[in-house]
Parts: structure tokens; C-alpha cells; sequence
């Protein structure tokens, strides 16, 4: 696994997109390319099990819906295999039940058709650096000169403390464990406030509007979190 | 409608059954009634026999010789109904009219040919003798004619043909009359089915008589109706989606293909492209998300999700909800108020609930004006858990109230507001799919929107988790 700490953005993977839709895996494959991934596409489950197996990846991009083997099984077999590269799931348009169940098998992260290709991207790149974050996995977690203490639930900006409600905290904490990489509305809807829907307020640009006055009252060195326009929002050092 | 032979082959079959239970039943009470009859009819007869040898041996044995011989022989002709016959040891005939034989000791029975030639079954009589040998030698024969037994027997016989093919008629035009009246009514439910699938008429269902007169039959007309009825909600259901898509689905894709043609047909400019197409993913993108509630609705209408149920509190919920629309409404100049002071369990899907709740809220955020307060409960009210939503800001109409659970429904002010006229409807089948009661009231001013869960008794622990 390329370990990408010091410039994750640019870490090279190898994505397997198991997708029999050939428009749907072309789609995803030119995308992937394009961040400089590596592709690899197999049109049917066994196929998609055989190379999984056989090669190592970084991420696994399966369709639910696959001939040969679904999907489902496919991931079941790879864990039961002992093979635990992160897997994304890819559902058609579906209820709670197909969700729970994806994740139950042993996905790593879902998501509903269709979607769009920066949501995937996002999606990708916060798996990829996955093993790295567990590493990561300290109290105190430090982004330029913004420091959060995971257990005291408190952050700093220099040596000025920032005052953060408890989903601010979530919010900001999550944005620094994927600090660099676009992180997308849905993803912080979904890690955030465990909501697996599309609320029609703007519940996310409110909290990052918070965040970022308190993060500029705090002066200059504080970290800037970004809009990606069409994407999502990016928290960087600068 | 081929039903016709089966129902009458029931009908014949019936008939044949009960045929032969009745001759059974018949059979072996006439029998029995045959032998206890006969019986005591052939032992009275013995018994006058033994009665009768018994006082001719005497007379006999006292009076000796012609004389005894002479006193039987009047006995004869005197209207007793028996007949005699003495010999002597050597066998020769004394006395006595019955016929010339050799009569052994002991009971036996002759038939006798009064008439030299027999004409009827009246000429020859069965006669019953008993035989006894005299102390000096003699045999004295004493024969009774079985007619009169045989008589009570044809008698009594021909009643129990009578009766008992009487009964056998009665048994069989009432038996048959109710079985074909049972059949009528389960034709006429056969006939419902038949034609719902022909025609393919959901209204059509199997008549029930009134609940005091309530029989199987009726149980198997409602069960099929119950059925009926499930079925036509379905398939409504189903309708009411593709009503739904074809109306508020279309209505969209019209709109974008407008904005794509009106971008074609101006001058080729990339900003002007652009701006285009980044127009065009935005209105995709409701599209895709109305398609998806319409779905979800679907899915949750057809019970999909229950599966999946587990341990959910709804204070919990309620909790995080307004904690996530705590800032959105304090921007927008609305006070959010929470009352859930307990937790609060519930059979349920985190998800679900968490995206019913959270719509009220947005429903409640967008229609109401700034400076509005909203207040959230959740109670435990006996065998319910209550989730209140209500808002102090112009509230709905009453004719409006009842309808806003419906999909697409928007109150007529509304309708410039933003909103796919989908949540309500949406949390209302949420609501339903956890067996919960929803219903929209006057909060004077305001809406309430209260919904009744049934309470997860044993609380957290009821279920195992996932």
C-alpha cells in the first residue's frame, strides 16, 4: 500500500472496479486515471474475486449487481479469504436493507446509483489512506498549528483554545483525518450525523461557516478549510 | 365460469355418501332389532311346546292305552294349534295328524304339504315338534305351526323397509337441499374470485352476511375479501408510484430539455455552455433525488424494511436531530425546543426515523415565518412512545390538514416555497412501516404533527441487536 502521509493527495493507488455496466466502468476507470490511479476492471463477480485475490489493490470499487457472483458474495468470500482491502459498495437506487446488508458482508463504504464521480473520487481517497489513519490513531491529532486533543474533546489554534460544540468538534476532526483530500457533503452527513439521507437545509454549510469564523478568530496560521465547487470542502494547512 | 361439474359430481358424491351411511346405519340396527325380536318369539314357542308334551305325557301315563290315545286325539281338534302324533314302540301310528316320519327326540322342524298338490306358499306350513318317548315305549311327537312368528317377522320387516326408506328419503332431500345451498354460496365466492381475475375488477368482493349469521362459509368469503382488499391496495399503490413519476418525473425532464435546447440554440459559447450543463446536472439531480423518495416510499409501503428492525430511542433521535438543526434554524431565526427526558425505546430503523423526524423539522423550518418556535417531545404514553412536532407559526387549513400526508401534496401558499411536496409523505409511510399512527392537528395557531409508536416492550433488550 503506497503510504501517501506526506502529499496524500498525489498517492498513487490501485483501484479494482468490479462493474458490468461497461459505460458505467469506462466512466469510473477514465476518472480514476485521470488522479493517476491504477485501473482494473472485471466485467463479472468471479472475475472481480479472481483478480482481488490474485493481485493486491488498495481500494475495490463492486457493484451490487454483477453476473457470475454478486457482489455481496464476492466481498463475503474475500473476507472470509482474509483479504482486507477496503471495499466500496455500489447499490442502485435502495432502501436501508440493501445499506445494512452491503456493510454487514464486510463493505467498508457505500454508495447509491447514481452517483457522481467526485463523490466516488472522495470516497476512494478516504479509504486508500485508511490504514495510515488507524496508525494515526493518537489523542492528539495536529494540522499546522491546529490541535485537536481526541480525548478531551478540545482543540487549539496556536496557544488560543477553540471553543467547538460537540458535532463542530466531529466536524473538524473528521475534515483533519482527511485533511488534504476532498471530503463531500454526503461524507460528512453520513460520518458526522449518521444521517443517511439528503436534508434540504444546508445543516453542513452551516457548521463549516461556524467553523471557519472560529478557525479565522483565530489569526492567521490557523488552517483554511476550502470549498471544492461541485465536490465538497477540503481542509489544508495553509 | 367451468366450475359446474365439479360442484355437481360434490353434489352426487354427497348423496352417494350419505346413501350408504344411512343403509349401514339401518343394517345394523334392523339387525339388532331382527335378533331381539326373533329371539324371545322362538323361546315362548319351545317353551309352550315343553308345556304341551309335559300335559300329553301326563294325560298318557294316567290314562293308559285307547283311552289316552282317544283324549289326545280330541286335544287335537280342539283349537290349541298343535298337532299330535303317537306310535307305538314298534313305530306303528296310534293317533294324530302329523305327517308320516320318523319323528327322533328332541325339537326338530318339518315343513308340512297340507295340500296333496301345492298351489301356494300357504299349503306348506312349518311346523316346529318335539318328541318324547312314553315310559312303556311310545313316541309322542308335538308339532306347532311357525306361522304365526313368521308372520310378526314378515310384519315387522316390512315396517323397517317402510321407516327406514322413509327416512333414508328425508335424510337425503334435506341433506341434499342444505349441501346444495352450502355449494350456491361458495360457487358465488368462486365466482367473485373469477371474475376479479378476469376483468380485472379490485372492487369487486364475495358477499358476507350480517355478523349474528356468520358462519365458515362467511369466514372463508371475508378471508378471501381481506385478501382483496390487500391485494388492491397494492396494486393502488403501484399506481398511485407510476401516477406519481409519470406527473412530477416528467414535469422536470421537460423543464431541462428546454434549458439544453435554449443553450444549443444560442451562440456556441463555452461560459454560456457551461453554465448550461452545470444547470442541467443540478435539475438531474432532483430529479434523481424525487425518484429516489418515490422509491423509498414504495419500498416502505411494501413492507420492506421490517427486517432490518432493531432497538432504536427515539429521545436519542430527537436529540440528535436538533442538535443538527440547531444552527440552521438559529441562522433562520427560529427557536428549536426538545422535551425528551427519557429514553424512549422502540422497534424501528435508526435511519428511517432519524429522516421522519428530521423532515418534520425542515417541513416545519421552511413553512413557517421567522421568529416561529418548534418544539420537539418525545413521551412515553402507555402502550405508546409519542413523538410531537409542533410549530406556532400560521399552520395549514383544516380541508388541507388531512391531505399533506399525501404524495405531491403541497398547501397552495406553498407552492412557490422550495420542497419536492415528498417528506411528509415520506415520513407518514415511515411511520407506517413501524406499525405507527400519524395524524396532522391544529395547534391554534400552528401545526402538531403527532405520531404514536407502539412502545418496545422489555425496552433495549427485547431484541437482540444486530
Amino acid at each position: 500500500m503506497v503510504k501517501g502521509d506526506n502529499c496524500p493527495y498525489h498517492g498513487i493507488m490501485k483501484v479494482l472496479v468490479v462493474e458490468d455496466d461497461s459505460e458505467t466502468a469506462a466512466y469510473v476507470a477514465r476518472g480514476l486515471k485521470e488522479q493517476g490511479h491504477g485501473v482494473e476492471v472485471a466485467a463479472d463477480g468471479r472475475d472481480g474475486l479472481f483478480l482481488a485475490l490474485d493481485q493486491s489493490f488498495d481500494v475495490i470499487v463492486m457493484d451490487r449487481m454483477v453476473p457470475g457472483m454478486d457482489g455481496l458474495s464476492v466481498i463475503k468470500s474475500l473476507r472470509a479469504g482474509g483479504v482486507e482491502t477496503p471495499v466500496i459498495f455500489l447499490t442502485a437506487l435502495g432502501g436501508v436493507g440493501d445499506r445494512v446488508e452491503g456493510l454487514e458482508a464486510g463493505a467498508d463504504d457505500y454508495l447509491v446509483k447514481p452517483f457522481s464521480f467526485s463523490e466516488l473520487n472522495a470516497r476512494v481517497n478516504a479509504l486508500g489512506r485508511r490504514a495510515p489513519l488507524r496508525e494515526q490513531a493518537t489523542a492528539v491529532i495536529r494540522l499546522g498549528a491546529l490541535e485537536l486533543n481526541r480525548l478531551q474533546r478540545s482543540a487549539k489554534v496556536g496557544d488560543r483554545s477553540l471553543d467547538l460544540k460537540p458535532k463542530e468538534f466531529q466536524l473538524l476532526e473528521y475534515l483533519m483525518l482527511n485533511a488534504d483530500r476532498v471530503v463531500t457533503r454526503t461524507m460528512l452527513l453520513e460520518h458526522v450525523w449518521d444521517f443517511h439521507f439528503d436534508p434540504k437545509t444546508t445543516i453542513v454549510e452551516t457548521h463549516i461557516s461556524r467553523i471557519r469564523a472560529k478557525l479565522e478568530a483565530c489569526g492567521e496560521e490557523a488552517p483554511t478549510i476550502h470549498t471544492v465547487r461541485g465536490a465538497g470542502y477540503m481542509l489544508n494547512a495553509d | 365460469m367451468q366450475i359446474r361439474f365439479p360442484l355437481q359430481s360434490t353434489r352426487a358424491r354427497v348423496a352417494a355418501f350419505m346413501s350408504l351411511l344411512f343403509l349401514a346405519a339401518f343394517g345394523v340396527s334392523g339387525l339388532a332389532t331382527w335378533l331381539a325380536l326373533t329371539a324371545p318369539v322362538d323361546e315362548s314357542a319351545q317353551a309352550r311346546l315343553l308345556r304341551e308334551v309335559g300335559l300329553t305325557t301326563t294325560i298318557y301315563a294316567t290314562h293308559k292305552g285307547p283311552d289316552a290315545v282317544r283324549l289326545i286325539s280330541e286335544r287335537e281338534r280342539r283349537p290349541t294349534g298343535f298337532n299330535f302324533r303317537i306310535t307305538d314302540p314298534a313305530g306303528r301310528r296310534l293317533a294324530g295328524d302329523l305327517p308320516e316320519q320318523v319323528y327322533a327326540e328332541g325339537f326338530t322342524t318339518l315343513r308340512w304339504q297340507v295340500a296333496a298338490t301345492p298351489t301356494s306358499d300357504d299349503d306348506v306350513v312349518r311346523i316346529r315338534v318335539l318328541t318324547a318317548k312314553m315310559a312303556d315305549g311310545a313316541l309322542l311327537s308335538v308339532g306347532e305351526d311357525l306361522e304365526r312368528s313368521r308372520q310378526l317377522q314378515a310384519a315387522f320387516l316390512r315396517t323397517f323397509i317402510l321407516t327406514s326408506g322413509a327416512a333414508l328419503f328425508i335424510a337425503l332431500a334435506v341433506g341434499l337441499s342444505y349441501v346444495t345451498r352450502i355449494l350456491r354460496r361458495i360457487e358465488v365466492i368462486a365466482g367473485t374470485a373469477d371474475a376479479v381475475s378476469t376483468s380485472g375488477e379490485m372492487g369487486l368482493r364475495a358477499p358476507v352476511r350480517p355478523p349474528e349469521r356468520r358462519d365458515d362459509i362467511d369466514q372463508l368469503a371475508m378471508a378471501m375479501n381481506r385478501m382483496l382488499d390487500e391485494i388492491q391496495r397494492l396494486v393502488l399503490s403501484v399506481r398511485q408510484v407510476s401516477d406519481d413519476v409519470a406527473h412530477d418525473l416528467r414535469t422536470p425532464l421537460a423543464h431541462l430539455r428546454q434549458r439544453v435546447e435554449v443553450a444549443l440554440a444560442g451562440p456556441p459559447d463555452a461560459e454560456a455552455y457551461r453554465a448550461a450543463l452545470e444547470g442541467a446536472v443540478e435539475k438531474i439531480d432532483d430529479v434523481l433525488t424525487t425518484f429516489e423518495a418515490l422509491l423509498r416510499i414504495g419500498q416502505l409501503e411494501a413492507g420492506a424494511n421490517l427486517a432490518t428492525f432493531q432497538p432504536v430511542d427515539v429521545s436519542e433521535i430527537a436529540r440528535q436531530v436538533v442538535e443538527a438543526y440547531r444552527p440552521s434554524a438559529e441562522d433562520a431565526d427560529h427557536a428549536l425546543e426538545l422535551y425528551a427526558p427519557r429514553p424512549e425505546w422502540i422497534a424501528g430503523e435508526k435511519s428511517l426515523v432519524t429522516q421522519m423526524l428530521a423532515n418534520f423539522v425542515e417541513n416545519a423550518l421552511i413553512h413557517t415565518p421567522a421568529g416561529s418556535t418548534l418544539e420537539i417531545r418525545v413521551e412515553h404514553l402507555g402502550k405508546s412512545v409519542r413523538l410531537t412536532v409542533e410549530d406556532d407559526g400560521p399552520g395549514v387549513p383544516d380541508a388541507d390538514r388531512a391531505q399533506i400526508f399525501r404524495r405531491f401534496y403541497r398547501v397552495e401558499r406553498s407552492r412557490t416555497t422550495p420542497g419536492s411536496g415528498l417528506g411528509l409523505s415520506l415520513a407518514s409511510a415511515v411511520a407506517h412501516a413501524h406499525g405507527a399512527d400519524i395524524r396532522a392537528e391544529d395547534a391554534g395557531p400552528g401545526l402538531r404533527i403527532v405520531v404514536d409508536f407502539p412502545v418496545l416492550a422489555g425496552g433495549p433488550a427485547a431484541t437482540s441487536p444486530r
